[in-house]
């Protein structure tokens, strides 16, 4: 399996000189199964240098899984070239808006809207097909298995656990550990930390045991605490949920759009050292744009 | 979608047209109770709740756990709020119990949202009858719902609290559907069951061909609430036990005992045999047993009147 990181920032490109080694790209990763497939997740701005790679290939079969439709999933969407050109196909999958009651269509409705962008829908030349999913519904392309699992942020997302010929990855696409909204003197306290607790029992079982998870940390502890209920998760928290998983090696990305290179290793080194890797424990990184991971 | 000329044709049927659709409801599918379902979308929470929800929503640093309480605390927002998470539009793996359980697996600004566009649905006007006071209904239901809780943790029945609340809140659901939706008939059960001094189910059964527990019930179960949830509003006049319907059902009798707002029925059902086997006790017994409820009706009314 192959794992490509073509865009690792959050919540806005953050083009400069002080995001020149980990990129400035929002968030796009390609994934290469043993059979494969081609796998894209997410439509952050990353998608448009990797649309360009994708040119000695064509005619292509891309299948782009959205975890939500936060403008920083979806931004380079309009711009992956493979839409344009004939015999391509694109199959696009994510959840419904359960607010709108409209699936994953939506999102190229409504961007490529004439105030919007100069073509439509119907002029894409690409065949494109779209499946809106539900939590635990498997997708099967070829000997690829991709399961999506509800995560917590301020909209429907869902994680991505893809597995093939026994090499296994997770994306938890913006992801927020849930906490209690009660104080512990209040009576509901309890009760509301068992359901949290029966939450994240669930997401961790899905995760269980991949070699590979890509986690959204945008914050640091500190920076967290005014942050809270904004949808992100912290170095911390995703080293400790990467451990309760059994994962093998943890990916740290969504990467905080104002930290600098240097602030970026600074403040992940910071996380390691106050979380020591005991035996079993995950090997942890930064997802850089560029970085090929291979096994 | 459903017209006001459906709604007419529903509200001009017979008595026994309706009586028996609503009978019906259990054995067939109906193109009245696709409508009945349909209508009771529009139904309108209740307008404070409404205002409290606009307000609160509109602040970004609102406290998660008032806005949870405003919608916890309003049986129409609460019964659509759970039909949606239920639905297959989400198809969730777990069943959803309550308004807490699915902030927990939807988040935050996913149930606000909901909430917001529950509350801001464009609804019927709300029918008006002497014998059906909104505020005296929730208040029973309120009453209702916190007392259960408090019988379920003083003799540690197991069960969620927040499932026991939601059941008491939702017990009776179907009156307000009923009020709604057979405005006249609803009325003459109520009076009829004042005259004679019998129970509101039975002189439903009488007048409409279905009383309030069944078309609850019916609702709950074609909206795929928790299993419990259904049995438990269904059930709660068919003398069926169950840990969660039997403290709902000494909740709802406590709560008319207590005048703790009105529930359309004169009776006080004394407790029958599987009531007194569970709890070892009468209603005295009861009523010692769970000490001071004004705080219960304290913490309602203060709701309602917010």
């Amino acid at each position: 399996m192959k794992v490509r990181f073509w865009g690792v920032r959050g919540s806005i490109p953050s083009p400069g000189k002080h995001t020149v080694r980990y990129g400035g790209n929002t968030t796009c990763i390609e994934v290469r199964p043993d059979d494969g497939s081609l796998i894209i997740l997410d439509a952050g701005t990353g998608i448009f240098p990797l649309s360009q790679s994708l040119f000695p290939e064509f005619p292509i079969t891309a299948h782009i899984f959205n975890t939500h439709t936060h403008w920083d999933h979806i931004q380079g969407l309009p711009f992956f070239i493979p839409f344009f050109v004939p015999d391509n196909r694109v199959n696009i999958y994510g959840a419904s808006d359960p607010i709108s009651q409209k699936g994953i269509r939506e999102i190229l409705d409504t961007q490529l809207q004439y105030r919007f962008f100069p073509i439509r829908e119907v002029e894409l030349k690409a065949d494109i097909a779209y499946q809106s999913l539900v939590e635990a519904e498997v997708v099967h392309i070829g000997e690829t298995k991709i399961t999506p699992v509800l995560m917590n942020h301020p909209v429907i997302n869902f994680g991505y656990r893809i597995d093939c010929n026994g090499k296994s990855m997770f994306f938890t696409g913006d992801h927020e550990p849930p906490s209690n909204i009660y104080t512990p003197d209040d009576e509901e306290y309890k009760e509301y930390q068992s359901l949290i607790e029966q939450k994240n029992k669930g997401m961790i079982d899905v995760i269980q045991g991949v070699d590979v998870m890509i986690a959204d940390a945008s914050y640091t502890p500190e920076e967290y605490e005014a942050k809270k209920g904004w949808g992100h998760g912290t170095y911390d928290s995703n080293i400790v949920m990467a451990r309760d998983a059994g994962v093998k090696k943890l990916y740290c990305t969504h990467h905080e759009p104002t930290r600098s290179d240097d602030d970026l290793e600074a403040v992940f080194e910071a996380a390691l050292k106050r979380n020591p890797r005991q035996e079993g424990d995950p090997e942890c990184f930064l997802a850089q744009e560029g970085l090929t991971i291979d096994w | 979608m459903i017209h006001i000329t459906d709604i007419a044709i529903f509200y001009t049927c017979s008595k026994q047209t309706i009586g028996t659709v609503l009978a019906c409801c259990f054995f067939m599918d109906d193109e009245l109770q696709k409508k009945l379902m349909g209508m009771v979308d529009q139904m309108p929470p209740f307008p404070k709740s409404v205002h409290r929800i606009m307000t609160l929503s509109a602040d970004i640093n609102c406290a998660p756990k008032d806005l949870v309480q405003v919608i916890e605390h309003d049986p129409v927002i609460t019964m659509k709020l759970l039909k949606l998470v239920n639905s297959a539009f989400f198809s969730l793996a777990k069943s959803i119990s309550s308004v807490r359980h699915a902030l927990v697996y939807l988040g935050l600004n996913t149930v606000k949202n909901l909430a917001l566009s529950i509350a801001t649905v464009e609804s019927l006007p709300r029918k008006k009858t002497p014998v059906f006071n909104t505020k005296h209904f929730l208040m029973h239901s309120l009453t209702t719902a916190s007392v259960a809780q408090h019988v379920a943790k003083t003799f540690d029945i197991e069960s969620d609290a927040t499932d026991i609340f939601v059941a008491g809140l939702l017990h009776d659901f179907g009156k307000a559907v009923l009020a709604q939706f057979a405005t006249d008939m609803f009325a003459q059960s109520v009076q009829e069951a004042e005259q004679n001094q019998e129970p509101l189910h039975i002189a439903e059964l009488r007048v409409i061909g279905a009383n309030h527990a069944e078309v609850g019930g019916l609702l709950a179960e074609k909206w795929e609430l928790p299993t419990a949830l259904v049995a438990c509003i269904r059930e709660h006049h068919m003398g069926i036990s169950s840990p969660l319907g039997d403290c709902v059902f000494v909740a709802n009798q406590i709560s008319k005992h207590e005048n703790f707002g009105q529930s359309g029925s004169p009776v006080i059902e004394s407790f029958p045999g599987y009531i007194l086997e569970r709890f070892q006790m009468d209603m005295e017994g009861m009523l010692d047993a769970l000490g001071d409820l004004s705080s219960e009706s304290e913490k309602a009314h203060a709701f309602i009147h917010m």
